[in-house]
């Protein structure tokens, strides 16, 4: 296995709003969740995370707010808003459109 | 969609608002990963220390962090600027010296160019304040008489002409009368002007005299001072030379007049006509000679070669309208700016010329705050590379470096506003007319902040440049050996300035130079001495007996008061003051004086003997003549002796043959006297002036002096005293603001320059310490460490002499025609200007040499 992947700029985004779409999540839990579910093959650096957090709830696609955390310590909880739900549709459908294309031109020899 | 935007703009505003609690928020999510982070590691094997350590490292500097979540919002850059001006306020609190130094110095710059330029406007381009259309307003360069001006108003349509006269006029309502500078104008002179009262009425155009009282304008100033400032003010009684008037409206503050000079009253010349005639009768009636000054304002539309065209048509052919005709002059009408200049067209050269100097001061304080910034910068190399490697953005520290600047100028900005108002208070004292710096205008202090920011920008710009250099990566290892910048614009700074230092010295001198040697030489002695300008025939006295006896008194009094040490009497005309002086067709005024009279005065005789109690009426008549006449009379044999024709063909043996005086103070040219004893002097003159030697050391009692004459001619209304230092002041008053105004700026040039010598060798010393230690230890005598330093830094000095003895040289030349007459060819002025520059520079640059001189060469080598 080679390096942990950076992440293409441009769709950390999508796969956040993914990520907290069925339940709210903390900061670090959506970094490790993104690392978890590519089985290492994407690694989020918080340099990124964080300010990525920032812009969307600004865009009013996430909302924040403290919670108590599993260990019972304070973090900060990310949950999907209406609009979020509808931008998150629309990366889907713009991802899946991407890779489908880029599966088509590198599966042609 | 308008709505998202509002929505965005809210939450953008709330997070401003709130960004303190927000920053909080950040920083507790950060240290809320970290645990997550550390707990991850230690679920994974790693001891709690080592987990720690690695999450830690792993996060990274969480300032730059903070800064990319902050930069998604946008509002940085104000936030920002916000911060980097607290935090610029917090630096300069901790460096205060650097900021000090900086903010006196630009201060001084700009408010030197702020008071020269307020100097200059009041000078040059200044109309009558409070007029309206200054620009239509002309003046007519010859002067009429009352009855012609009435005849004129009757033809002219273009234009309309009023008339006034400057006098003195006498308050009379207290025991103390006092003269007051005034004008007597005719009824349509506020309208003409444009000028509105500021409280009650101006003068109507058919203000008629019949009223009991005559009414009377007075200044503001007058108003404040005399009258309380109150608006009861109006109808309030004053004494006119014993004769009543009363005040019907107060000018606007400011307006003086339309001549540049203080005015406080104004009068009709048709209720006063006695006191406005500089003979003491009426002139209303007479239609001799031009004694009215016209100003008019050109009719809408018309322009000032047709209202000329106009004012010669009604001229009769013998009138100065016509002559100046023939003489195809254009200039019959100029424009009242223009005319308001011309007395004062000197002091606008020297003003022009100290707008240079004042210049020069910003450029040379520039040059300094350059320097010292750049010295700065140097030593902040290392801090600024540190801040670049922990994530700050280089456009982050530059704008830090630029805010930092800023700060700085606007405290320079404010400053400057102090210095030029101080300069003011100081100007006020040579013009009393106008509105120099009375208040700070805003235009005053938007002016001041953009030349300082101006400033500020060009003398940080190089600093700024060098931090911008400064590279993160590579942190300068040390900066022990080498590493000498000695920069060629660093050097041309000093140079630079030392020469300005020069020319600014030099330019002092010249005008010190020409006050001194306007002093001397003059044929009498200067020091102490003050006349007092009597005008007997004005008020009643006539001659015999009677008048005789009161001078007699008047002398013998004065002569009793404790500081006066002589007292003598005079017709004529002195040092601009006194009578009409009679003039023979040689051109030899001739003056009858009191025994005594050039022992008082000072004059030397080159020969012969002055007059005493003996010359009387029945004595034989005798005259004293100056070397100049009696070189032109007699070039070959003395003049003691001989006879000058008098009166009626008799014989005026000559017993004496006096220096020659000179005319005025601001000429070498002198004027052909003669003098004959007062008790022998032709019917139909009067003693016009009494001249006295007080006590230069103490200040002249005028009013006491004032007093006892009047005492024994009680029908004087005021007596002015003016000691010889007043009489000459107008004639003085450009070189000594010149004096004033190049000294102050020379020498805040000269301890500039000092200092920016001083602030760069200290840093050279700094830097070479361990180069300095290495020699020491090799060997080197400490007399050779302080010759090292000293030696390139009285290079640079003297490269900055010889560039600025060329410019002080050639401005002098081209100042000559400013200076009293030979001023510029005085060796002396350069000597001592080139003297003291050295002297400040070695002083500037001794406390450093010394200081390299006691570095220890065991610590300076096991430094670092």
């Amino acid at each position: 296995v080679g390096k942990p992947t950076d992440l293409i700029q441009g769709m950390l985004d999508g796969l956040i709003l993914h990520v907290i779409a069925k339940e709210p999540m903390h900061g670090w839990g959506i970094a490790q969740r993104i690392q978890e579910r590519s089985k290492d093959a994407l690694r989020v650096g918080q340099g990124a995370l964080y300010p990525a957090l920032q812009k969307l709830e600004r865009q009013g696609l996430v909302t924040s707010s403290w919670a108590a955390s599993e260990n019972n310590r304070k973090a900060k909880y990310y949950r999907l808003t209406a609009a979020g739900r509808k931008v998150l549709e629309q990366e889907r459908r713009q991802w899946a459109r991407l890779s489908n294309g880029v599966a088509l031109v590198f599966g042609t020899p | 969609m308008w709505f998202s935007h509002v929505r965005t703009l809210l939450r953008r505003a709330k997070r401003f608002l709130l960004q303190r609690r927000l920053d909080r928020d950040v920083r507790a999510e950060m240290e809320e990963h970290l645990r997550h982070q550390t707990d991850a590691y230690i679920a994974s094997g790693l001891s709690r220390a080592d987990a720690a350590r690695l999450a830690a490292l792993e996060i990274g500097a969480i300032d730059a962090w903070r800064e990319a979540c902050r930069d998604t919002w946008r509002v940085s850059f104000l936030q920002d600027a916000l911060r980097d001006a607290a935090m610029a306020c917090r630096v300069w609190r901790r460096e205060w010296a650097i900021a000090a130094t900086v903010v006196v110095t630009l201060a001084i710059g700009v408010g030197a160019n702020l008071a020269v330029f307020a100097l200059l406007n009041t000078l040059m381009f200044l109309p009558p304040a409070s007029a309206r259309e200054p620009d239509r307003l002309v003046s007519v360069q010859e002067p009429i008489s009352y009855r012609r001006l009435l005849e004129l108003r009757q033809h002219l349509r273009q234009l309309d002409l009023v008339a006034y006269t400057r006098v003195w006029l006498t308050l009379t309502a207290s025991d103390e009368p006092k003269s007051v500078p005034a004008e007597c104008v005719t009824p349509s002179y506020f309208r003409v002007l444009g000028v509105p009262a500021a409280l009650g009425r101006v003068f109507r155009d058919a203000e008629s005299s019949q009223d009991d009282a005559m009414g009377v304008v007075v200044s503001h100033g007058f108003w404040q001072r005399e009258l309380g400032g109150s608006p009861s003010a109006i109808g309030a009684s004053v004494s006119i030379g014993h004769v009543p008037f009363h005040v019907v409206g107060v000018a606007p503050r400011g307006f003086t007049g339309v001549e540049p000079a203080t005015t406080d009253l104004w009068v009709l010349v048709t209720d006063a006509p006695t006191q406005c005639s500089f003979t003491g009768e009426s002139l209303l009636q007479s239609s001799g000679g031009g004694w009215l000054n016209l100003v008019g304002r050109l009719a809408d539309g018309v322009t000032r070669e047709q209202a000329e065209a106009e004012l010669a048509a009604a001229a009769t052919p013998d009138e100065i309208f016509q002559r100046a005709m023939e003489r195809r002059r254009s200039d019959r009408l100029v424009s009242l700016q223009a005319s308001r200049r011309f007395g004062t067209q000197r002091d606008v050269s020297i003003a022009t010329w100290l707008f240079g100097g004042a210049i020069a001061v910003l450029l040379i304080a520039c040059a300094n705050i350059a320097g010292l910034l750049s010295i700065r910068a140097f030593d902040k190399q290392h801090e600024i590379a540190v801040r670049l490697q922990l994530g700050a953005t280089r456009r982050r520290v530059m704008s830090q470096v630029a805010v930092e600047q800023m700060v700085l100028s606007i405290a320079a900005a404010l400053a400057a506003l102090g210095v030029a108002y101080g300069l003011g208070v100081i100007l006020r004292k040579f013009f009393a007319y106008g509105e120099l710096f009375t208040r700070i205008e805003p235009a005053w202090m938007v002016s001041a902040v953009a030349i300082a920011l101006l400033s500020g920008l060009v003398a940080g710009a190089w600093p700024a440049l060098q931090v911008s250099r400064v590279n993160a990566t590579s942190l300068r290892r040390s900066r022990r050996l080498g590493g000498t910048t000695r920069s060629w614009l660093r050097s041309g700074l000093l140079v630079t300035q030392v020469a300005l230092a020069l020319s600014l010295s030099i330019g002092a001198g010249l005008f010190v130079r020409s006050v001194q040697e306007s002093r001397r030489g003059l044929g009498y002695d200067p020091d102490g001495l003050a006349v007092a300008a009597i005008d007997l025939r004005k008020f009643g006295y006539r001659d015999g007996q009677e008048t005789e006896d009161a001078l007699d008194q008047v002398a013998q009094r004065l002569a009793r008061l404790p500081d006066v040490e002589g007292v003598s009497l005079s017709t004529g005309f002195f040092l601009g003051v006194g009578g009409p002086a009679a003039v023979t067709p040689e051109r030899v005024m001739v003056s009858a004086v009191s025994p005594g009279y050039f022992r008082l005065i000072g004059t030397r005789l080159v020969s012969g003997r002055e007059f005493d109690a003996t010359d009387d009426v029945r004595a034989p008549r005798v005259a004293v003549i100056d070397s100049d006449v009696a070189k032109r009379r007699w070039p070959d044999r003395s003049a003691v002796g001989q006879c000058v024709v008098g009166a009626g063909s008799e014989c005026v043996t000559v017993v004496g043959v006096s220096e020659a005086r000179r005319t005025s103070i601001g000429t070498v040219a002198s004027q052909m006297e003669m003098f004959v004893p007062l008790s022998q002097r032709g019917a139909g003159t009067s003693p016009s002036l009494i001249l006295l030697r007080v006590n230069p050391s103490v200040s002249l009692s005028r009013a006491e002096i004032a007093r006892t004459i009047r005492e024994s001619l009680p029908r004087l209304p005021a007596v002015s005293v003016k000691s010889f230092d007043e009489l000459a002041d107008v004639q003085t008053r450009s070189w000594r603001l010149g004096r004033l105004l190049f000294g102050v700026f020379g020498l805040f040039a000269v301890v500039l320059s000092a200092i920016g010598l001083y602030a760069s060798l200290a840093f050279g010393v700094r830097q070479r310490r361990a180069e300095i230690g290495l020699r020491m230890a090799l060997g080197s005598q400490r007399w050779e460490v302080v010759g090292l330093i000293a030696r390139h830094a009285m290079r640079l000095v003297l490269a900055g002499l010889m560039v600025g003895g060329a410019m002080g040289v050639t401005g002098a030349r081209y100042m000559r025609a400013l200076l009293f007459h030979d001023s510029r060819s005085d060796v002396t002025v350069y000597v001592a200007a080139v003297a003291v520059v050295t002297v400040a520079a070695a002083a500037g640059c001794l406390v450093p040499a010394i200081r390299a001189a006691r570095i220890s060469p065991m610590a300076a080598l096991r430094e670092d």
